[in-house]
């Protein structure tokens, strides 16, 4: 048995080593080369950051004063206080302007906290215990807070289900009538990080409805629809999709320019 | 006793005297009458190290070209003015629109591109190759080339193509097609384009040679050392509208290269799907 043992362990150990050998060997006689690739995309957000509304002033649109902090009303020129009215009246001075603006001697109208939705992306405005002729005006701050620079080709103000767009303030053709306006140079884009600003300006018209409160309460969301800066504006994008809902939408172009 | 013992000594110190004599005249003897031939075997081995280079991409930060370089520090990967025609930046981003190569205004996508060693340490083995907050239709071309900086032959016993993509947390392997494209082959992530799916990431991996022919780098490719002759690769990368915002897609890409005399056809495998 003994005999028999030493030539197998001999074998086996010089069979190891010869194996340990070649494999050393190929393993010098080899290379590798790696090539690594990483895409790391970014990151299209944009979304309102602040809405500051007050009660309303009009550019270019002298406010005749009133005792401070009374409801804004806005009226068509010429306008004629009728005789039980106890407030202040609109001045004739500012006869040639659009409209009639003047700050009255009450306080009843409020605005509510805007609801931000949709990722911050829409908001939804309501005001309070308004009536015909009442104004209001938000600053609205729309800030891009990806990665990548955004085209804004449309923002869409979409009234609620029992609201009724004005074509045109004093059009009578509607309960609120909607005001937007902007001051930033055309085809704007917006960078990683910057903000731009707007005003909404709302009236509520003649037509409008008393007693609307609750769920009848006028109400209008603003939307901005966003896309990745390269991509041509015609294409339909998913974080727009008020602008292919619903009847009685305002669409507007290029909102800030 | 004493006289027979210095008798003996005498005889002894003669004879051994004798004896030592003959021996030495016979060494001199043989010496002048023998040659000794020698061989002396020298086994110099040779060396295989396959290495990257490096040129760089287009949107790195770097000027490629300074107008006195080498043909090949190539111009393609700085941004020009047309007048007077001169390289400006290398940082801006490019994209490529429906076969136009645009240079617009914006920098916020990064493509770099860096050389490191592997994991057994050997140098300029590894290939980094990095896109940050890319977008859709944004382009980099990365230029690096491919040497045989050792001494012997080798070949390429094997690929090895793996692509993954990261979203939202979640690491998913994804699949990597091969279709023939007008200026050679191209590579699309996640979706072949006849598919129903868009696709992800297009990834053009050109390989050409010192005359600019397109070089198929497949298994059995034979990389001749020496500096005559080189493999120039071009990565081009363009992200398509699939891709994913705030995704990770990483592709990885392994030449196993042996010594020319030991490639075994038996081992290859296609790494990819082909489309062709």
């Amino acid at each position: 048995m003994k005999r028999f043992a030493k030539p197998q362990a001999v074998l086996l150990s010089v069979s190891m080593v010869t194996l340990a050998l070649a494999g050393v060997l190929y393993g010098h006689w080899t290379d590798t080369l790696e090539a690594h690739a990483v895409v790391d995309t970014g990151e299209i957000k944009a979304g309102w950051i602040t809405v500051r509304c007050v009660e309303s002033t009009f550019p270019g649109v002298q406010v005749t004063p009133g005792p401070g902090g009374g409801d804004i009303t806005a009226t068509e020129p010429g306008f004629v206080a009728p005789p039980e009215w106890s407030g202040p009246t609109p001045d004739e001075s500012t006869a040639g302007t659009p409209f009639w603006v003047w700050e009255t001697n009450k306080n009843v109208a409020h605005r509510a906290v805007p609801a931000f939705l949709d990722d911050n992306r829409t908001v939804e405005l309501m005001w309070f215990n308004t009536y015909p002729s009442f104004t209001g005006d938000c600053e609205m701050e729309f800030r891009n807070t990806g990665t990548l620079p955004i085209a804004v080709p449309y923002l869409v103000i979409m009234p609620g289900e029992e609201t009724t767009l004005a074509s045109d303030i004093f059009a009578d053709d509607g309960e609120i009538w909607i005001d937007w306006s902007s001051g930033t140079p055309p085809n704007l884009q917006i960078d990683p990080g910057e903000r731009e600003t707007a005003s909404l300006k709302l009236h509520v018209e003649q037509s409008a409805e008393q007693d609307r409160t609750g769920d009848g309460a006028y109400t209008f969301l603003v939307q901005v629809c966003y896309h990745n800066w390269n991509e041509p504006t015609d294409v339909e994008d998913d974080v727009c999709d008020l602008y292919e809902e619903g009847d009685g939408k305002i669409v507007i172009p290029d909102p800030f320019s | 006793m004493k006289i027979f013992r210095k008798r003996g000594t005498r005889s002894s110190v003669a004879l051994f005297s004798v004896a030592a004599l003959a021996l030495a005249m016979t060494g001199i003897l043989y010496a002048h009458w023998t040659d000794t031939l020698e061989a002396h075997g020298v086994v110099e081995t040779g060396s295989i190290d396959p290495q990257w280079t490096l040129e760089g991409t287009s949107d790195d930060g770097v000027l490629n070209y300074d107008g006195d370089s080498e043909p090949r520090l190539s111009p393609d990967l700085d941004l020009w003015d047309d007048d007077p025609p001169e390289p400006q930046t290398s940082s801006g981003d490019q994209t490529l629109i429906n076969g136009d190569l645009l240079n617009l205004s914006k920098d916020v996508a990064r493509c770099t591109a860096e050389l490191a060693e592997d994991e057994a340490g050997d140098e300029n083995d590894a290939l980094f190759m990095t896109i940050e907050n890319g977008y859709p239709s944004y382009y980099c071309l990365v230029k690096a080339d491919l040497h045989n900086f050792g001494s012997v032959p080798v070949k390429l016993q094997g690929i090895e193509w793996v692509a993954m993509k990261t979203f939202d947390g979640v690491a998913t392997d994804v699949e990597i097609f091969e279709g023939p494209t007008p200026d050679g082959f191209q590579y699309f992530i996640d979706a072949a384009p006849d598919m129903d799916t868009d696709v992800d990431l297009e990834f053009s991996w050109t390989i050409t040679d010192d005359l600019g022919d397109d070089v198929l780098l497949d298994c059995g490719y034979q990389l001749d050392p020496g500096e005559e002759f080189s493999v120039f690769v071009d990565a081009e990368f363009h992200i398509d509208q699939d891709a994913m915002q705030d995704a990770l897609y990483e592709i990885w890409i392994a030449y196993e290269w042996v010594n020319w005399n030991e490639y075994d056809e038996s081992l290859c495998e296609p790494a990819i799907l082909d489309l062709s």
